[in-house]
């Protein structure tokens, strides 16, 4: 069996996975693809269908099953605690596509966790980008009304 | 009647406008946008004109609509809503072009539109309206008029409405530094960076009146409709009539709406909102277009609202009178958006893989989205409507609930379950929602549904890693391609 996590809003699962059968904890799970269908079966009995699987970039995955559409990304089983570490810097990414609307802070400024960094606009919404830490803004990567894609690093933060 | 109208704007609210055209034998015209060329109101108009100097232009240069509406030979424009639809600019550009527009007066319009202003016209007109301030003011007079309001209160931008230029202030220390993000908002979104302040309602429902004038002596009721199901102010769910409202009230309500637009001599469709805090109404402002919530209005009286407004514009003797509009039954609404309403409903642009819209008895979709259309970040997020329309309210939500389970839409996240499960819950059906509801409340995902998915992501993510027997290979792979499966 080869193992996989697969992580989802940030909860991770170890999967393992053989052919059609799938293992997670101590239940076995059985796939079975019937002409673009997909259906999976546990122990039990109990059978679910999954409506649609659309592949995103590498590894990623949207989900549509009993009326849900669920983002996860796979990936071959790392040391976890390794990644969480680099998640853990000042730099600050945009978690959408959008337009710059209004920046809040410069270079120099103290800021702590909560304080409001940056706002950006996308689909009508105006969305706040927080600062996670308490620190001081080194750098600012963006400028006003400028657009962001999603991941790019919109402002630098030094942690005290 | 006019012999052809153009269409001012994209997505299912133009292809709605169109489908009526069709009905009446109208010739429907329609600019679009480079990415909407594919697109259903692209295939369905009569005539199409490619306006690929950027994703707006289409629908957003005053000039350019103008121009190619007259080099068409239009008789009339219809804005929809959003876009152009509430800009006195353009009503009046397209006034002083010899086109018919199709909604009230560039006058009207700019009187409504100014918040401030349509503030002033309820309270003369004996409309309750919260407490707040009444011209734009400054800083320091402003902090002065909040210690009387009380706190937490609303800054409201004067160019802003349907939800947008809002800020909720919770203290007194809060109100310098989020006047001062109101009004560079206000600014960069109207061009306009007057800012007034209202008393915050924390329970309210928000209760909205649909008026039709049809010429300045007849405004009529087409009813009410209850748009208390919210999240960051942007409307999620809609229903006609308003449950759990008494009909003395009622009738107040509907009184009240029909004054102030027949102080006006209104004309045209428009939707007076109110909220309502259980035993008083309070004037928020008049929405000088269609909603994008007609449709609720439409199931239960049974009119095109469309055709109504094309009657207007054109002149046309309606045949109708206030008694001839009865309400039957109950609809609900649902707005399904390209968004993640888990994540804080975050946009989830991109391209649908598969979208089966569901069908049947009591059921309406309102949308012009299909298998392989791209949701674009540059346009509104919504990707159809749902109506439900059954004859109570209870059967209303069963009916719209099980096609929100059914509805298949992948490649994207969206609104569609999460409704699903909002209007099931017995604070829904009980009516014990405000326009708070969502932001105080929790929705999740089963846990046994996650881990479904993960399982499956798994599956998948091996199969496309690992080598396939050579027996099985070429069914698999052919299978995987038709239901979207791409790497």
């Amino acid at each position: 069996m080869t193992q996989y996590n697969v992580s989802h809003h940030g909860q991770i699962l170890d999967i393992n996975v053989q052919g059609t059968r799938i293992k997670h904890r101590n239940t076995l799970w059985t796939v079975e693809e019937d002409n673009g269908k997909i259906f999976i079966t546990k122990e039990d009995g109990t059978t679910y269908q999954i409506r649609d699987v659309v592949g995103q970039k590498e590894g990623g995955y949207l989900v549509h099953i009993n009326g849900y559409t669920l983002r996860y990304q796979v990936n071959k089983r790392i040391d976890v605690a390794q990644d969480q570490q680099t998640d853990a810097d000042g730099l600050i990414k945009s978690p959408i596509a959008g337009i710059i609307s209004s920046i809040l802070v410069k270079v120099g400024d103290q800021v702590i966790h909560g304080d409001i960094l940056l706002v950006i606009s996308a689909m009508k919404m105006e969305n706040k980008i927080v600062s996670p830490l308490k620190g001081r803004i080194t750098s600012i990567e963006i400028n006003l009304n400028e657009l962001a894609e999603t991941g790019d690093i919109l402002i630098i933060i030094e942690e005290e | 009647m006019f012999g052809s109208v153009l269409v001012a704007n994209r997505g299912e609210i133009a292809y709605r406008i169109i489908l009526t055209l069709k009905e009446r034998g109208i010739e429907s015209m329609l600019l679009v946008s480079p990415l909407d060329i594919d697109q259903l109101p692209a295939r369905t108009a009569d005539k199409v004109v490619l306006i690929d100097d950027n994703p707006f232009e289409a629908y957003l240069s005053i000039e350019r609509i103008v121009e190619e509406a007259k080099a068409l030979g239009a008789h009339a424009i219809h804005p929809g809503y959003g876009f152009l639809s509430e800009n006195p600019a353009f009503a009046r550009a397209v006034e002083n072009s010899g086109i018919k527009f199709i909604g009230p007066t560039s006058e009207q319009m700019s009187m409504f539109g100014d918040k401030l202003m349509a503030r002033k016209i309820a309270i003369d007109n004996e409309i309750p309206v919260s407490v707040g301030s009444d011209t734009s003011l400054s800083n320091e007079e402003m902090l002065e008029i909040a210690e009387n309001i009380g706190f937490p209160l609303l800054i409201k931008a004067a160019a802003g409405g349907g939800g947008r230029g809002i800020r909720l202030v919770e203290k007194l220390e809060e109100l310098d530094e989020n006047l001062h993000l109101a009004r560079n908002e206000a600014k960069l979104a109207f061009k306009d960076d007057r800012v007034y302040l209202e008393k915050f309602i924390p329970n309210g429902r928000h209760i909205e009146v649909q008026i039709l004038g049809f010429n300045p002596d007849m405004v009529l009721n087409f009813g009410e409709r209850d748009c208390s199901l919210q999240r960051k102010k942007q409307k999620l769910v809609e229903e006609s009539p308003a449950p759990n409202l008494p009909k003395v009230k009622r009738s107040r309500l509907h009184k009240y709406a029909l004054n102030l637009t027949s102080s006006i001599g209104y004309l045209n469709a428009g939707t007076v909102e109110f909220l309502y805090d259980g035993k008083e109404f309070h004037f928020l402002e008049v929405n000088t277009r269609i909603q994008v919530e007609h449709p609720v209005t439409e199931m239960v009286t049974g009119e095109d609202l469309v055709w109504r407004q094309l009657q207007i514009a054109a002149e046309m003797d309606p045949e109708i009178s206030q008694k001839d509009i009865t309400f039957k039954g109950h609809a609900i609404e649902a707005r399904i958006y390209a968004e993640d309403p888990y994540s804080d409903f975050l946009p989830s642009p991109g391209k649908i893989n598969n979208i089966v819209h569901p069908f049947g008895k009591g059921i309406r979709v309102d949308s012009s989205i299909v298998s392989g259309d791209e949701i674009h970040h540059y346009y509104d997020p919504l990707v159809s409507k749902l109506i439900a329309h059954t004859h109570s309210r209870e059967a209303s939500i069963d009916r719209l609930s099980s096609a929100l389970d059914e509805y298949l839409i992948s490649g994207i996240q969206t609104t569609s379950k999460f409704i699903s499960d909002v209007i099931q819950s017995d604070d829904f059906r009980k009516v014990k929602h405000t326009t708070m509801y969502l932001d105080n409340s929790e929705f999740t995902v089963p846990a046994h549904i996650i881990r479904i998915g993960s399982l499956v992501s798994a599956y998948i993510y091996h199969k496309s890693t690992s080598s396939i027997p050579a027996n099985q290979s070429s069914p698999q792979v052919s299978n995987w391609k038709r239901s979207g499966w791409r790497h």
